[in-house]
């Protein structure tokens, strides 16, 4: 008797969550107009995947988005850690089990997930036109409007605008490297100091080189075989050239930024570098990095780059998705998340469409202390390359310069 | 007089270890070549305990998916244990239960993971309640192998023979005679669940936020000083059952 | 009770017993033979989203690439040295070390590591050992080195010694406590005196009672250990070298690239692993069984 209970209580709980996928009737919400899709959004629950790998990204969100979401339009957001990769293969994985909905309804992606996702046809859209902030939305800027050299075409909705800044101590270097050029310099003099760390900044960095190589406008456009490999074999002689001087004699490299984070605030080498230009300000903040750390751009420039917020195709909640990518657009979530105290990450938004008073506010925003000006950096910045640049330097890099001794 | 010395030093290095985790979680600013931090705050302690209620959650669902998966993986695996232990080819069903628990969990995460998709399992508790059964379970059939003795079995039978119903002879012979080995394997069982990370990871997709999963983010975080404090709170409940009884953490064979 | 009333409540428990191995099957054994099935299907490109139907391409590139059988190499390599060092470290402890360890304060400190998990191990060795870490910074202190660029690298080296290192101390309280309580079944103390009375050294008992006994007894531990190392992730993860890649790092890895197309690469090693595993657990077990 005792054994069959046993049994019947773990095939309860085996089938008991295997019900719940109910379907239930969805707005239309190409055809709604906004009001009724903030009536269909209230008392509803949103599911957002992101990244979570920031304490004052994670405050921000915690403390100020979930909040007003909730008082202002009644909305529950969940958020769920999980970078581009979780988020890809979790696409993949409830398309490939036939799942009609979906554990998310709103991720922040930038280009490759972006390229990853669409090849899987995992998200909706267009959206953006039925946003009301999107009036608001720099589309003029080909930063904003191309991500990874793709068309958006509405298929994601802009949220910040960063660019690849080097970190350095000024107590340390006083006058950094002017330029990538000066940097091999730089690196030959001070062997041991200086390392690429093997992710996603990581290639960001040797993307901005190639470019930094080949001049601004050669790489643009659809992946080019001969292009890339003329101009990848160039940075590869540079690196390996380069390589007994780097950090453990190129013999490793960081795995993650974190780990290169630390080497740097510690002092075991001299640069780190960051997606996010206004990040050593937070840092330094947080007490993690040294005071006297400063973020710059070398010549000829590094890549800018937009983040997204995307909808899963098959999200369970749609009206609640829109809204909650509306205000994070809006801008007062935009003006709150631009302040160097709070995120430090640079608007979407067109500064001239807005409203006066918010053109005031956000010309007024606190003074970058150590980072960068934006309006300086923004002569420097290099349109993301297409995905399948990335993709092949990711192999490459581990072929052609970690396991090459 | 060397051993004691030696004795010393490695008490002492133990002893170092959890400071040094004390000392980061009210640090801030540690940089070389200082052998402590330049400030001391409770900062980490105060966000994490009282403004940010990420850890205290974590630490309730850590518990309770512990507890779950220790009673689950207990009873059933004191009954099928006897089970197994009375079948034919023994040894072969052994073998099978050793299967998911010596695969690294990561892997067995990624062949299992399509299943909890299918089902509806993943993102949610009750998925990464079953996915930790994976490993918990085969481990309690294991651990109660050796108390399904013959003198064991026999003492049942004894006791069937004399006319007594099923029942009372669990109650009565078997439930006593098994209490501490149920106890342990109870508390073992629940530090499977309270440590594990690459199948709550994968099953639980970032939705599920144990304790283990929060450490790992904190490290990921770049901020050591919030990372030192997770991995403490992640080391306090193993060592207050170790205080209680050393039993609860370590069995011999 | 007759033999055939006997017979008969057997069958009846058997009845009862087809429920519990289902039970056991269901929970035990599927998941990995299932999850194995389906890696299979995949890395053959029958299953997937963006697969193309049957092809022999992934396990090609996996195979011809190397990094599978250089991360399998690279995996016995740790393994191998940890759970070796661990071992001698744990029976220098338990055969020299008794009384301190079996009263006074490192009988119960040395348990506590055993409240350490994996990830947080990592964490610990890489805040201690790299060049800017804690010892570093000692050792700067006392004037032994100039610079912490001279402080050798320790961490995500390729020799993987912050790895071994973490799988050893993280080895050597478990086995030494188990050491220890097979000592104690194994009545070695009585045997010790035995041998000392019929005028054999406490050497020639440590090497050819003491060892042998506690090597055999502690045969199935080590060797589940041994390949809980083998594969190892969050301490490879945090301090390991990006030019050695331990077998679920590159497993994972595969998974979480920027190219969807290495997936089936993915499933193809998890596959190979775990059929190495459970062939090297068979024949052990088997081995093992024989001499036991």
């Amino acid at each position: 008797m005792k054994n069959q209970s046993i049994l019947f209580l773990l095939l309860t709980l085996l089938f008991s969550s295997c019900g719940n996928s109910e379907e239930h009737e969805q707005l239309n919400v190409q055809e709604a107009d906004w009001q009724s899709i903030e009536q269909a959004a209230k008392g509803t629950t949103v599911q957002l995947m992101m990244w979570q790998g920031d304490p004052l990204i994670n405050k921000y969100m915690q403390s100020y988005v979930k909040p007003q979401l909730q008082e202002q339009y009644g909305i529950t957001l969940e958020i769920n850690s999980g970078q581009g990769k979780d988020i890809v293969g979790l696409a993949l994985g409830e398309k490939e089990t036939g799942k009609t909905e979906s554990e998310i309804d709103v991720a922040w992606i930038n280009g490759e997930t972006f390229y990853q996702l669409r090849q899987l046809d995992a998200l909706y859209g267009p959206f953006t036109e039925l946003l009301p902030s999107n009036q608001y939305v720099n589309w003029q800027n080909p930063f904003i409007a191309r991500d990874f050299q793709q068309p958006v075409e509405g298929m994601e909705a802009p949220w910040g605008n960063v660019q690849l800044a080097f970190i350095y101590n000024s107590e340390i270097i006083p006058t950094p490297p002017a330029s990538f050029a000066e940097l091999e310099t730089y690196i030959q003099n001070n062997p041991g100091t200086f390392t690429i760390p093997n992710e996603f900044t990581g290639m960001t960095l040797l993307k901005s080189w190639l470019i930094a190589q080949a001049g601004k406008e050669e790489l643009a456009g659809e992946f080019d075989e001969t292009k890339y490999k003329k101009y990848s074999r160039q940075l590869w002689q540079k690196l390996n050239k380069l390589k007994p001087y780097f950090w453990k004699e190129g013999q490793n490299y960081p795995a993650t930024l974190s780990q290169l984070h630390q080497l740097y605030a510690n002092g075991e080498v001299r640069f780190t570098f960051s997606n996010n230009d206004g990040e050593v300000d937070n840092k330094i903040l947080q007490g993690v990095f040294p005071e006297s750390s400063r973020a710059y751009v070398p010549a000829p420039g590094t890549i800018q780059n937009t983040h997204y917020l995307g909808i899963m195709k098959n999200a369970g909640n749609l009206p609640g998705a829109l809204v909650v990518i509306n205000f994070l657009q809006s801008p007062e979530a935009q003006y709150q998340k631009a302040s160097p105290q709070v995120w430090g990450d640079g608007t979407v938004l067109a500064i001239n469409k807005l409203p006066v008073a918010w053109q005031e506010k956000f010309n007024n925003i606190p003074a970058r202390q150590h980072a960068p000006d934006r309006a300086t950096i923004q002569k420097r910045a290099f349109e993301e390359l297409a995905p399948e640049y990335m993709i092949r330097l990711y192999d490459d890099f581990r072929t052609e310069v970690i396991e090459q001794n | 007089m060397g051993r004691k010395i030696l004795t010393t030093i490695l008490a002492s290095a133990i002893l170092l270890t959890f400071l040094f985790f004390g000392m980061l979680s009210v640090g801030q600013a540690w940089f070389y070549p200082g052998i402590l931090p330049q400030r001391f705050s409770l900062q980490s302690w105060q966000e994490l305990l009282v403004g940010q209620s990420e850890l205290q959650e974590g630490l309730l669902l850590s518990l309770v998916l512990g507890v779950g998966v220790a009673i689950l993986s207990t009873l059933s695996g004191f009954v099928i244990s006897k089970e197994i232990s009375r079948a034919k080819y023994k040894n072969r069903w052994l073998l099978l239960a050793y299967w998911p628990f010596v695969l690294s969990p990561v892997v067995l995460a990624i062949l299992v993971q399509r299943f909890f998709l299918l089902t509806g399992m993943s993102g949610e508790v009750i998925g990464v309640l079953l996915g930790q059964l994976i490993l918990a379970f085969p481990f309690a059939v294991i651990f109660f192998q050796s108390f399904w003795s013959h003198e064991v079995l026999q003492l049942e039978e004894q006791s069937q023979t004399l006319g007594a119903p099923a029942a009372y002879t669990l109650q009565n012979v078997l439930l006593p005679l098994a209490k501490p080995l149920l106890l342990i394997c109870f508390f073992q069982t629940f530090l499977i669940s309270w440590f594990e990370y690459g199948l709550t990871q994968f099953i639980g997709l970032g939705k599920v936020k144990t304790l283990t999963i929060l450490v790992f983010k904190y490290v990921n975080e770049a901020n050591i000083f919030h990372a030192a404090l997770a991995s403490l709170l992640i080391m306090l409940p193993p060592a207050l059952l170790l205080w209680l009884n050393k039993k609860f953490i370590f069995r011999g064979i | 009770m007759t033999i055939s009333e006997q017979r008969l409540s057997n069958r009846t428990k058997a009845g009862a017993g087809v429920y519990l191995r289902a039970v056991f099957l269901l929970l035990a054994v599927l998941p990995v033979a299932g999850g194995l099935l389906y890696g299979l299907a995949y890395s053959f490109g029958v299953t997937g989203a963006l697969a193309t139907g049957f092809t022999l391409q992934h396990w090609q590139e996996v195979l011809s690439s190397g990094a599978l059988l250089h991360a399998l190499a690279y995996s016995l390599y740790i393994a191998i040295t940890a759970i070796t060092t661990a071992t001698a470290a744990a029976l220098v402890l338990t055969l020299y070390f008794q009384k301190s360890l079996r009263s006074g304060s490192l009988s119960y400190f040395l348990y506590l590591p055993l409240t350490i998990p994996a990830m947080v191990m990592g964490f610990l060795v890489f805040q201690l050992l790299t060049k800017s870490g804690l010892v570093s910074r000692v050792v700067y202190g006392l004037g032994w080195i100039s610079e912490l660029q001279d402080f050798p690298s320790l961490v995500h080296d390729s020799l993987g010694f912050g790895i071994i290192l973490a799988h050893v101390l993280m080895a050597v309280p478990f086995l030494t406590l188990l050491f220890l309580a097979i000592y104690r079944e194994q009545n070695l103390e009585q045997l010790q005196e035995v041998s000392t009375n019929l005028g054999g050294s406490k050497s020639y008992f440590i090497r050819h009672i003491a060892i042998p006994t506690i090597l055999k007894t502690a045969a199935p531990n080590l060797l589940l250990y041994f390949i809980f190392i083998l594969g190892s992730y969050e301490i490879p993860l945090l301090i390991g070298s990006q030019q050695h890649r331990m077998v679920s790092v590159l497993a994972v890895q595969k998974f979480q690239r920027f190219n969807l197309l290495d997936i089936p690469q993915g499933y193809a090693i998890s596959v190979a692993f775990t059929l190495f595993v459970l062939l090297l657990l068979s024949i052990s077990f088997k081995k093992l069984q024989r001499h036991g």
